[in-house]
C-alpha cells in the first residue's frame, strides 16, 4: 500500500496511511532536530482531527533509527492529551530492538487502562 | 577518541555515525554501541543548547574505552551562571536519588507531558543517559569557565 501523504523534516520522514479503521503514521529515519515539536506537534494535531470513534491514530515507530530526547516531548504531550480525552492512540515499537523497548516501554505510564491509549511492542 | 567541533546543531549530527563506527570498531556489542552513541548525542545537544560561546570557541568530545568502563566527556564554555550550574547539580543529584533510573525517567516523562513550552529545559536528556544509557553522570567547571559533563558506562565483565 502506498502512503496517502509523506511528510519530511530533514532526516525524519513520516508516511501517512489512511485505511478506514485507522490513521497510521509510520516514522522513518532519524529525529534529531533541535526542536522536533515544530514539525511533530502540528502533524499530531492535524492527525487527531481525522480520528475518533472506532477509528484510531496509530503511531508506528518500528522503523525509526534514532530519536533524541526532545522528540519525546511532543509525543508524551500527545499521549497525555489523548489519555484525558475520548480518542484512541496506539503506539507501536519494535520489541526486538533494545533501545526501542527501553524508550517506548517507559511510555506505558500514559496508557489509559480502557484501551484508548496503548503502547505495544511487536 | 577526541573531537573538536563548532557549537552548531548541524555539526553535531554527523557525530552519530562517527561514534557508532568507533564503538563498533572497538568491539562493543551493537546495543551497547547504540546506547553510547545516544549518550554522546544527548551530551553534545545539551552543549549546543546551553553553552556560552565566543567566535572561536569549540565543543570538545573525549571518549575513553577501558576494560571496565567507557567514559564520554563533553566540554564547552559556559557563562559563570551559578543558577544554571546549580540546576545541573540538582538534576544529577535528583537522578541519583532513585534506586532505579527507570523510575526517574518515568517521573520526568510525566512532568514533561504536562509542562508548558515556556518552562524551559526538561532535563529529559540527562535522565535518558542514566536510564537508557545506563551511565553515571558527573560534571565539573575548570578555571577557564568550561563545563565538562561526563557519563561513565560500566562494561560487563565478558567484554
Amino acid at each position: 500500500m502506498n502512503p496517502s501523504h509523506t511528510y519530511s523534516d530533514k532526516s525524519l520522514t513520516v508516511e501517512q496511511f489512511d485505511p478506514p479503521e485507522e490513521l497510521r503514521l509510520v516514522f522513518k529515519g532519524r529525529s534529531n532536530e533541535r526542536d522536533p515539536s515544530k514539525f511533530l506537534t502540528p502533524l499530531f494535531n492535524t492527525s487527531l482531527l481525522q480520528v475518533g470513534g472506532p477509528r484510531a491514530l496509530v503511531l508506528d515507530f518500528r522503523n525509526i533509527e534514532f530519536m533524541n530526547s526532545s522528540t519525546f516531548t511532543p509525543l508524551v504531550r500527545l499521549l497525555e492529551e489523548v489519555r484525558k480525552g475520548t480518542t484512541s492512540v496506539r503506539l507501536v515499537y519494535a520489541a526486538q530492538v533494545k533501545w526501542q523497548t527501553l524508550s517506548f516501554s517507559a511510555l506505558k505510564v500514559f496508557e489509559s487502562g480502557d484501551g484508548r491509549v496503548e503502547i505495544m511492542g511487536e | 577518541m577526541t573531537l573538536k567541533m563548532p557549537p552548531e546543531w548541524e555539526t553535531i549530527k554527523p557525530v552519530w555515525d562517527a561514534t557508532t563506527a568507533y564503538f563498533n570498531g572497538a568491539g562493543l556489542d551493537a546495543d551497547t554501541g547504540y546506547a553510547l552513541a545516544m549518550v554522546t548525542q544527548e551530551l553534545l545537544e545539551n552543549a549546543v543548547k546551553y553553552g556560552h560561546f565566543g567566535p572561536s570557541d569549540q565543543i570538545r568530545l573525549e571518549i575513553q574505552i577501558r576494560r571496565r568502563d567507557v567514559t564520554i566527556e563533553v566540554t564547552h564554555r559556559v557563562e559563570p551562571d551559578e543558577a544554571r550550574l546549580k540546576r545541573l547539580d540538582l538534576t544529577i543529584q535528583w537522578i541519583r536519588g532513585f534506586q532505579n533510573p527507570f523510575e526517574a525517567y518515568v517521573e520526568r516523562l510525566k512532568a514533561v507531558s504536562v509542562a508548558t513550552p515556556q518552562q524551559g529545559e526538561s532535563g529529559l536528556g540527562l535522565v535518558r543517559i542514566a536510564y537508557e544509557g545506563q551511565s553515571i553522570l558527573d560534571f565539573y567547571v575548570n578555571e577557564h569557565h568550561e563545563l565538562a559533563v561526563s557519563a561513565v558506562h560500566p562494561l560487563r565483565s565478558d567484554h
